[in-house]
């Protein structure tokens, strides 16, 4: 047996917790040169050169469609892209710690179900929670403002006697029954285009987002993050089981209920600005764990960062593929499935479920 | 009943062998029990017996004939086995889960025979009360009997147990494994034990295997193995070895230090 | 002096006692089962009463008549009856029964090969599947069957949807077919298949679109007599298979060691169950479209009633999976919002707040969760 002296334990401690950041640091990096890349992309037929100098002379040169398609339509779905990618991951990483699940994701306990009711109600019968907005806002506000019921039911139901991660899992797969069942009908008894504008909607798309939109969503998004950081310990401790959380002292209820609160609500600022993108939030953590571990510390800047990269690289083939504009939630799926299944293939031994 | 290992090997990974070049005879009826430290690949041994695992190298041969060659269905009629511990998702009721010990014998509707089976055997065990409880009411020592009892009702010429006594009370600890003695001689079947108490497995096996490190580390009768430098060797405790009737006896005095290990806190 | 010590003869005295609350135990089961059984009968014919004049006994009455072979002079009042409840009716009633018996043994069986009290038919991605395939005929007209059209979609589906089982067979047979990697290849798959769902619809046109969608959402109307041979012929096959492995089943639910150990080749199995559940479960979906919650819930409420095992939940699942879809498809049938309800949606308003109410019930006897 090898033997471990104090001093190589602890620098191989480090030496490991220096790779995990080296991780961070490489899909961070990669995010942002895809971030660059993708710039050159878009259905705008917009020349490689032209959009250098949009870049480099923004609002002096003469060339005012390039500029304008490089700082208001690239831009801003690039950045779309990494705050949604950040958000999701990091949402499904807590999520799948929480509820001890490598197959939960953050839309887990009905945010997208709720969105897509609150869309559907304003697209179907053109009832917005605040009256008078402007068509954009008035799908916002809906998607936000009930995406945030489901969650809202769970934590009443289960607020009394003692919740397990299969029973606020059962709940979860209830609730949204009820939600998706909803909207169904809603869909079903309304016309043609409005169906397929619900269903636009809720394939989720990148585009077309406002400056206005993106300060939100990055606001909403590092707000929830960092709340969901500061609770990486108390999530440790829940990983590790109920009783072992009780006897660290860990108000295991109320760190899950908040949890899982902060992550809806995060996930919720996201959904409403890009709809339902799906795979993300699941995939990601997964993939991260398997390179960082489980250490919430270190899992949660992990995913969100392999998030933002995968979500853009997904958006940057998206606009090569089909330059028309094809939901990058169809290329994360179509890149996403077959990856998943190899990982399975990979590491099935060291068993991810 | 004549199992024969030879040059058995088995790894969960190509490179990385748990078990390797094993060689072993054993001929029932006999009370066997295999000893060795956490992570040797004692239950792995029995699963390779059983076919649960196909072995990376070597071949288990009973009465002669290797079990790669035999359907498990068969296997299970010669073979019993209970688990350390068993899937409960979906809980069956007591005498459903035992009376499947029977599936290897019967077709799909139980016998009265059967049932008459099973009854011995929770009877022999003292869960006739629990016979209509779901399964995943139990305790955790009352689930482990009720594994026992679905092995014994296999009636099978080999049984195989993976710690049967780790959550009993120390009175079933000795009154479970006296029973499964008595069975290996009335029924003249060969039983072979997994279990982490010397005391118990030196008092009642007539055979003891001790695994270390990947590989057989000796057998034999338990007075010949069961020594104080064997024990030091195995398991890295000092000890006494006593005699008592004719049985050797073992006294754990301190665990000693081991490679990578440091003793933190001194005084205790 | 210990249990261990006694003697057989004298220890069996409680022999007889045991016996007798088996027994008893079997033949509440039985009981369960038929009480089950006459609940659906009385809503089969309540099905035939509802929306229309005729009480229960009228129509009890008509069916029985028909039954026996009597017939009524042309267009006379009792011959539109007639004709309304076997041609209106009877047709979506049957299906209902069909489909619900099948969805609940394919989600007894999927719970009980992948251990996981989630699990439904649709686990290893068949509806994804038989969605993709009838995407594909509805948007863009390429069929397996040599006429477009209804039977277009039917083929379509039905071959897609065994696409996913051949998928997990395949993978899992390189690296052994564990519960999880069922699950986890199912997911998979589901998301790719669901990928290429929506990048056709997103190309199409708006009312194409809108029949695509229609055929997702599962119903059992509009379906004659013509289409009930070949799902009942797979239903009835199957459940016969299945009715030979409940052995097998219990053997599957105790994990697969002990399965193996008791003579089960749980792998092996579980394969063969994975291919007669992709033939059984495509044969239902590509008529009705996805009905969720049936495969899920009522093989949990089979067991709450008749205990784990699988030779009394088989039965019991499939008449109760055909009771509650029978009572869907009448309460479908009543609620007209602004368009009739389709079956699928009616399934998860019923089996959402029930499920939820099995979830959050206080601890009793039998938990089932």
């Amino acid at each position: 047996m090898r033997v471990i002296t104090e001093e190589t334990f602890v620098r191989e401690y480090r030496h490991g917790n220096r790779r995990k950041l080296l991780f961070v640091a490489l899909c961070s990096s990669v995010a942002a040169a895809m971030f660059f890349v993708s710039l050159f992309f878009g259905p705008s037929g917009i020349a490689f050169s032209e959009c250098i100098d949009a870049l480099v002379n923004h609002k002096i040169t003469d060339n005012k469609l390039a500029d304008m398609v490089v700082w208001d339509i690239r831009i801003p779905e690039a950045c779309m892209a990494l705050i949604t990618g950040v958000a999701l991951a990091a949402g499904g990483a807590v999520m799948q710690t929480v509820l001890r699940n490598p197959l939960a994701d953050p839309y887990i306990m009905g945010v997208s179900s709720g969105a897509s009711l609150g869309v559907s109600i304003f697209l179907a019968f053109g009832l917005c929670i605040i009256p008078g907005l402007s068509q954009n806002y008035s799908i916002v506000v809906n998607a936000f403002v009930v995406s945030l019921i489901p969650m809202g039911v769970i934590i009443l139901a289960s607020s009394k006697g003692k919740i397990t991660s299969g029973k606020l899992i059962l709940i979860g797969i209830a609730v949204m029954y009820v939600f998706s069942a909803t909207t169904s009908l809603i869909k079903i008894i309304s016309d043609e285009n409005t169906l397929s504008q619900i269903y636009e909607w809720g394939v989720g798309s990148l585009s077309s987002q406002s400056w206005a939109d993106i300060r939100i969503a990055f606001v909403i998004t590092v707000v929830g993050v960092t709340l969901l950081l500061l609770q990486s310990r108390n999530l440790d401790g829940i990983n590790g089981g109920p009783k072992i959380a009780k006897s660290l002292g860990i108000n295991t209820k109320f760190v899950t209920l908040y949890s899982m609160a902060i992550v809806s609500l995060t996930t919720a600022g996201v959904v409403a600005f890009t709809g339902t993108i799906g795979f993300v939030g699941l995939v990601a953590p997964n993939i991260a764990r398997l390179f960082v571990g489980s250490k919430s510390k270190y899992l949660i800047p992990s995913s969100a960062a392999f998030g933002a990269m995968f979500l853009i690289i997904a958006n940057t083939i998206a606009k090569v593929v089909l330059p028309t504009g094809m939901p990058c939630g169809v290329i994360a799926s179509l890149i996403g499935g077959p990856i998943f299944v190899i990982i399975i293939l990979h590491q099935r031994k060291k068993s991810l479920l | 009943m004549h199992i024969k290992i030879e040059n058995l090997d088995f790894g969960y990974e190509p490179n990385a062998l748990v078990l390797k070049n094993i060689n072993l005879e054993l001929t029932g009826p006999k009370f066997v029990s295999i000893l060795g430290p956490n992570g040797v690949g004692k239950s792995t041994l029995i699963h390779c017996i059983n076919k649960i695992l196909v072995p990376t190298g070597g071949r288990v041969l009973i009465d002669g004939v290797d079990v790669s060659d035999i359907h498990i269905k068969e296997i299970a009629k010669i073979i019993g086995y209970v688990p350390y511990s068993a899937n409960d998702t979906f809980p069956l009721s007591v005498i459903d889960t035992v009376l499947m010990g029977r599936h290897p014998h019967s077709n799909w509707k139980s016998q009265d025979s059967d049932l008459k089976i099973v009854y011995k055997a929770l009877r022999t065990l003292g869960i006739t009360h629990l016979s209509m409880r779901p399964l995943n009411e139990l305790s955790a020592g009352q689930h482990q009997k009720v594994m026992l009892a679905r092995g014994l009702v296999q009636e099978p010429k080999i049984l195989l147990l993976d710690e049967p006594t780790a959550n009993l009370d120390i009175r079933h600890q000795i009154s479970v494994t006296k029973m499964l003695r008595r069975l290996s001689v009335d029924r003249e079947i060969l039983v072979i034990m997994i279990s982490h108490d010397i005391n118990i497995a030196a008092r009642y096996a007539d055979e003891i295997i001790i695994l270390s490190e990947g590989g057989v580390y000796t057998s034999g009768k338990p007075s010949e193995v069961i020594t104080a430098d064997n024990l030091k060797e195995v398991y890295g405790v000092e000890a006494r070895v006593v005699e008592d009737n004719g049985r050797p006896y073992v006294i754990l005095d301190d665990a000693l230090p081991m490679d990578g290990e440091e003793q933190m806190w001194e005084g205790n | 002096m210990d249990e261990c010590e006694q003697n057989v003869p004298s220890a069996m005295d409680g022999y007889d006692r045991m016996v007798e609350d088996y027994h008893a135990s079997i033949a509440r089961k039985i009981l369960v089962l038929s009480t089950s059984i006459v609940v659906l009968i009385v809503l089969i014919i309540l099905s035939c009463a509802w929306g229309t004049d005729n009480s229960f006994g009228t129509a009890y009455k008509a069916i029985i008549d028909h039954i026996m072979g009597k017939t009524y002079p042309i267009r006379s009042w009792e011959w539109w009856q007639d004709h309304y409840i076997w041609q209106n009716v009877m047709p979506s009633i049957v299906v209902s029964i069909i489909a619900g018996a099948g969805l609940a043994v394919g989600g007894m069986v999927m719970q009980a090969i992948t251990h996981n009290p989630l699990a439904d038919p649709y686990t290893t991605g068949i509806s994804s599947g038989a969605c993709l395939g009838a995407v594909i005929a509805i948007l863009i007209g390429f069929t397996f069957a040599s006429t477009a059209g209804e039977y277009g979609i039917l083929s379509n589906a039905f071959i897609f949807s065994l696409i996913p089982a051949l998928l997990v067979v395949t993978i899992s047979r390189r690296v052994g077919n564990s519960p999880s990697t069922i699950i986890l290849i199912g997911i998979a798959v589901s998301y790719f298949f669901g990928g290429m769902i929506t990048f056709l619809m997103m190309m199409s046109d708006p009312i194409k679109m809108y029949e695509a969608y229609r055929w997702q959402i599962g119903s059992v109307t509009g379906i004659k007599w013509g289409d009930i041979p070949f799902m009942a012929t797979a239903v009835i096959i199957t459940s016969i298979i299945t009715y030979s492995m409940t052995s097998k089943l219990d053997l599957m639910m105790l994990g697969d060691d002990s399965a193996k150990s008791l003579g089960l080749n749980a792998e092996q199995f579980r394969t063969v169950c994975l291919v007669m559940l992709s033939v059984l479960i495509a044969s239902i979906i590509s008529y009705t479209g996805i009905i969720g919650f049936v495969g899920l819930m009522v093989p949990h409420i089979a067991r709450f009633l008749v205990g784990g095992k699988s030779f009394f939940v088989l039965p019991t699942s499939m008449v109760i999976g055909s009771a509650v879809l029978v009572f869907a498809n009448m309460v479908s049938h009543t609620i007209t919002f602004y368009t009739e309800v389709p079956v699928g949606i009616v399934m998860s308003f019923i089996g959402a707040p029930f499920f939820l109410y099995l979830i959050l019930r206080k601890k009793s006897q039998r938990q089932i969760f």
